[in-house]
């Protein structure tokens, strides 16, 4: 005989023999039933009539109370807006009241929220800007005090003001040529170290310390506010008046009117072949232009020509 | 088996008019094979009675929530079969049932020439199908041994039809397997048996 189908074994599924129930077994359900039905006779019926009324009502009442949901929500919402408003209200109120009490002139409206904070700012700044006013009085009266006293003792050296004049312009005269001296010192330095180098730029002004002769080159004579670091081991970007131009590394012949030096004093511009140019920086700042991150100095057409 | 089913619209109407006979009527109708389904799944007489009494009582206690969204027998079958469940869960049987049970079972189908070879590959189908794991062999008992559709056995069992189909469809393969084994033991088997 050979294996069952799968339609063999459906046949013989549907074939299975039925268990007998025993005899007695429906009378017993029966009695069981009418039992079941004396006890608790208002059950059905009950629920009978619950189900029903549910049954007719359930598409009426399930959107009926969702909307009355949806409004129960809104109104709560709508009344906590109102709240609200009225409370940023009288905030604001508050907070103009405060602000008109104390600063007077200011009539600023602000969010509720930041305008104590920003009263106080004002306040703060009101305060630093009366100081800071004082002190540019106070400035611009020991100037005049200053130039007094300098008249003062120049007429007791027994020189004419012309001849005041012209010393004092041979004397920032020369220490603008002492200026131009420093940079071409430095720019030098900065040629030997990119020839040690392969034609690199120095990373910063200490490694060049080989290079530079001393730090004195490192503060313009213009500058009182600076004074030169004893040594190269105590040096710091303190003790150096000039602008330096090394942050970005690169090549040293990628242009030679790259700016490597400035000096805010006397407006000189040092470049990278080792040329400087004097007052470049306060008479023409509109040749220095910024291409890729870099500095460089481009003169009009006409300018090259009669450098 | 003679099929007396009763139509959801009257059960309905019956319900409102006079449960008590509605109960009574459910009775006559399905009591056999309520029994039978439940005889199958369980193991003993006394166990298929009371599981059908109590599948009575909770069908008399339904009777108001009955809406006649799916068809009585399948409802009734339902509730045959979470009746067992609850049943199985509470018992937790480790009994199994011999061969010869089936033997014991007396089909009104089977014909009177058919042969002892049949009967006994009947025999072992049907043992086959108590082994199968919980769902197939459920499914395969309100599907073939209580005729039901599949739609009838996917509300009795509260899943989709694809199931009921992918559990049948299941059920069959494990089957035939089952059968082949039997017919042509592997040699692993034969080798303990020697």
């Amino acid at each position: 005989m050979n294996d069952p189908t799968e339609n063999d074994i459906e046949k013989l599924l549907r074939n299975a023999p039925q268990p007998v129930p025993p005899g007695d077994l429906k009378e017993r359900l029966i009695m069981k039933a009418r039992d079941d039905e004396r006890r608790f006779p208002s059950n059905t019926q009950i629920s009978q009539v619950q189900s029903g009324w549910l049954r007719h009502l359930w598409p009426v009442l399930i959107p009926s109370g969702i909307c009355l949901f949806c409004v129960i929500g809104l109104s709560v919402q709508q009344s906590k807006i109102q709240s609200l408003e009225n409370e940023i209200a009288t905030l604001r109120q508050t907070l103009t009241n405060e602000l008109n009490l104390t600063t007077s002139p200011v009539n600023v409206e602000t969010p509720t929220g930041l305008a104590t904070d920003r009263a106080k700012e004002i306040a703060e700044l009101r305060e630093i800007a009366e100081r800071l006013k004082q002190e540019i009085a106070e400035r611009q009266k020991l100037q005049l005090e200053n130039r007094e006293i300098q008249q003062t003792l120049k007429k007791r050296s027994g020189l004419f003001s012309e001849e005041i004049e012209a010393d004092a312009n041979a004397r920032e005269r020369a220490q603008e040529i002492a200026c131009v001296n420093n940079m071409k010192q430095m720019a030098l330095a900065v040629l030997i170290w990119a020839q040690d180098n392969e034609s690199q730029l120095p990373p910063n002004v200490i490694c060049m310390s080989n290079e530079l002769s001393t730090t004195r080159i490192l503060v313009c004579p213009g500058d009182r506010s600076r004074q030169p670091a004893p040594d190269f081991g105590s040096f710091s970007m303190e003790n150096c008046s000039y602008e330096w131009f090394l942050d970005i590394p690169g090549s040293i012949k990628k242009g030679p009117f790259s700016m490597l030096t400035r000096c805010p004093i006397h407006g000189n511009v040092g470049l990278v072949d080792g040329s400087v140019h004097m007052r470049i920086a306060k008479e023409h700042p509109e040749w220095l232009k910024l291409r890729d991150g870099k500095w460089f100095l481009e003169r009009p057409a006409t300018q090259e020509n009669n450098p | 088996m003679e099929r007396m089913d009763l139509d959801a619209n009257q059960l309905t109407a019956l319900i409102r008019k006079d449960p008590e006979a509605a109960t009574i009527q459910l009775i006559e109708l399905f009591y056999e094979r309520v029994y039978a389904f439940l005889r199958r799944l369980a193991y003993h007489d006394a166990d298929a009675a009371d599981l059908t009494q109590q599948t009575f009582s909770r069908i008399q206690r339904a009777l108001a929530s009955f809406v006649g969204r799916s068809s009585v027998t399948s409802w009734i079958h339902g509730i045959a079969y979470h009746v067992y469940i609850d049943w199985r869960r509470a018992q937790r049987p480790t009994e199994s049932r011999p061969s010869e049970w089936w033997a014991e079972c007396v089909s009104p189908c089977s014909p009177p020439d058919q042969s002892t070879a049949e009967t006994d590959l009947a025999n072992h189908l049907f043992a086959c199908v108590d082994r199968l794991p919980p769902d197939l062999r459920e499914s395969i008992h309100l599907h073939y041994y209580q005729e039901l559709t599949l739609q009838e056995t996917a509300d009795a069992m509260d899943v989709a039809t694809s199931t009921v189909k992918y559990r049948l469809r299941q059920a069959l393969a494990e089957l035939q397997k089952q059968m082949a084994e039997q017919r042509h033991p592997p040699p692993s088997a034969r080798l303990k048996t020697v």
